[in-house]
């Protein structure tokens, strides 16, 4: 009898000890309670308004990044650009300034200080390098990859909105200060051909008006 | 007398479980992944198998099929067999991070391979392709390739999986901006060939006209593909996937499709083998997301790449 109580005893523990090890419960809630607490507006909102117009450190003048990349493209990326990978894709950020020689649908193109016509997104404002050009924002800070995207989204969501009606407003003539983000290739840094996203803008002939 | 001690030792079995006997014996990684149904997953598998055999380290590789609750049974397995360290391939990203923080608790580190989990802490590292700039490059060229107009359908992935909406953001991010371009379908086929042959078979009767098709993986745009040779609009349909697996790789180069998304499943599995032999000679400091560049491989550049990676 006792030796029936003691089988049944440890039957019971091993099918306890079983049932324990095989079952965990977790709330999703609460799983998904750590992304909710993330505002994806507010942070994308103070990178753009707040942190870049005081990360002038990390901007290059425009006219500088071409003259570099046509003396030895290698050192140029090395120096200048940045990415969340180790791609061929990278990120510049930039500054300058140039007058507006033309527009249509998409790009306003500029002629800077050296002859130079350089392209400006004013409608196709997508991609990361708003977000990755200046190197100031890491995915480690994410708990997943889609917030970080979710982040590119709304700084170039952001952007849209905020420079529309500066760009709408150009003319042929004026003078405009900028500060933007640029994607190249490192296999084929075609500067002419790349649209820079623009984060900043300054219309120096409504300053003069 | 004799169930009495079947018994106690199958309670002496499981109590005892977490005793790991390392002295002396290479030390043990399992491999986690979420389906051997897909060549590309078996390739990422058994790259990581072979860096850990030339690292000193044994392996054995565990399939989850796209099912939790088996990879949950794998995890405690490997946990109980006293593995050293898992390299996973999750199947759900959510839904995956209680067993990684379940082997992260027990002091096995847990390095992720392709595939994401919601939380920073759960694994030791994540070694991720970098989905979502990929696919902004791929949308990039499709609206390029279709001229800025028509219809098109989308095959997604697993919908429980981020690669999914990180791969469709990504495309969306580029494509809606250009309102000529209508998407008339959008459906998943879970990342498997014979299910997107099935939808591509059914949208293709919705919509005769399409004119493209954005599959979130590659087997989907080898589905979509044969569908479309069977509907006889093959010439018609223009067709992108992701991953660089060999017959999309070959369907490039023939013509067959117009795009892929070149993963680099060996650089990935090598990596998460390596951090893994950091961990163990003490390195602790990892970065908790690791994103891996993505190639575009086109009919442009095809000569430059071989199935999973580039020609050396």
């Amino acid at each position: 009898m006792a030796k029936r109580g003691i089988k049944y005893t440890l039957l019971v523990l091993l099918g306890a000890v079983l049932v324990y090890n095989s079952i965990y419960i977790k709330s999703l809630q609460a799983v998904k309670a750590a992304n909710k607490g993330f505002d994806v507006d507010s942070y994308a909102s103070n990178y753009l308004f707040k942190t870049i117009p005081k990360s002038t450190a990390a901007f290059t003048d425009f006219t500088s990044l071409r003259n570099a990349l046509r003396a030895n493209p290698s050192e140029a990326f090395d120096a200048y650009s940045h990415a969340p990978s180790d791609g061929d894709i990278r990120y510049f950020m930039v500054n300058g300034s140039g007058v507006v020689v033309s527009k249509d649908s998409g790009y306003v193109w500029l002629e800077d200080s050296e002859k130079q016509h350089l392209k400006l997104a004013s409608q196709y404002i997508y991609g990361t390098a708003a977000r990755d050009a200046a190197g100031l924002i890491s995915v480690d800070s994410f708990d997943n990859t889609m917030l970080f995207n979710e982040v590119s989204e709304k700084i170039n969501f952001l952007i849209k909105k905020q420079l529309s009606p500066t760009l709408q407003q150009l003319a042929v003539g004026d003078t405009l200060r900028f500060t933007g983000a640029i994607e190249l290739n490192r296999r084929d840094p075609v500067l002419a051909e790349t649209a820079i996203i623009p984060l900043r803008l300054e219309n120096l002939q409504n300053e003069n008006k | 007398m004799k169930h009495l001690n079947i018994c106690a030792l199958l309670l002496l079995l499981c109590l005892g479980c977490g005793n790991r006997n390392k002295d002396g014996q290479p030390k043990q990684i399992a491999i986690v992944v979420s389906t051997l149904n897909n060549p590309w997953f078996v390739f990422l598998a058994e790259s990581a198998a072979e860096k850990a055999k030339t690292l000193g380290y044994t392996s054995k590789i565990f399939d989850s099929q796209n099912n939790t609750a088996l990879e949950t049974d794998h995890f405690e397995n490997a946990i109980a067999a006293g593995y050293d360290a898992i390299l996973f391939n999750p199947t759900d990203a959510e839904g995956s991070v209680v067993n990684a923080t379940k082997a992260t608790d027990a002091d096995i580190p847990v390095f992720c391979m392709d595939r994401e989990i919601n939380s920073r802490t759960a694994a030791t590292s994540q070694i991720l392709s970098d989905s979502y700039a990929a696919c902004v490059q791929l949308g990039k060229l499709f609206v390029s390739d279709l001229d800025r107009s028509g219809t098109y359908a989308e095959i997604l992935g697993i919908v429980s999986d981020n690669n999914t909406w990180n791969r469709s953001k990504g495309f969306h991010s580029v494509v809606d901006n250009f309102p000529n371009l209508k998407m008339v379908a959008q459906q998943s086929a879970e990342f498997d060939r014979n299910k997107a042959m099935e939808v591509m078979e059914s949208i293709l009767q919705a919509h005769p006209d399409i004119t493209g098709v954005f599959c979130g993986n590659d087997a989907m745009a080898m589905g979509a593909y044969q569908a479309t040779v069977a509907a006889g609009k093959a010439d018609q349909v223009k067709i992108y996937g992701f991953d660089g697996a060999e017959d999309a790789v070959n369907a490039v180069k023939d013509g067959k499709i117009n795009a892929t998304a070149m993963q680099f499943p060996k650089l990935i599995a090598e990596k998460a083998a390596t951090l893994a032999d950091a961990y163990f000679k003490g390195e602790r400091n990892f970065r908790k997301k690791l994103p891996i560049a993505v190639d575009v491989v086109t009919p442009k550049n095809i000569d430059q790449y071989i199935a999973y990676g580039k020609k050396n």
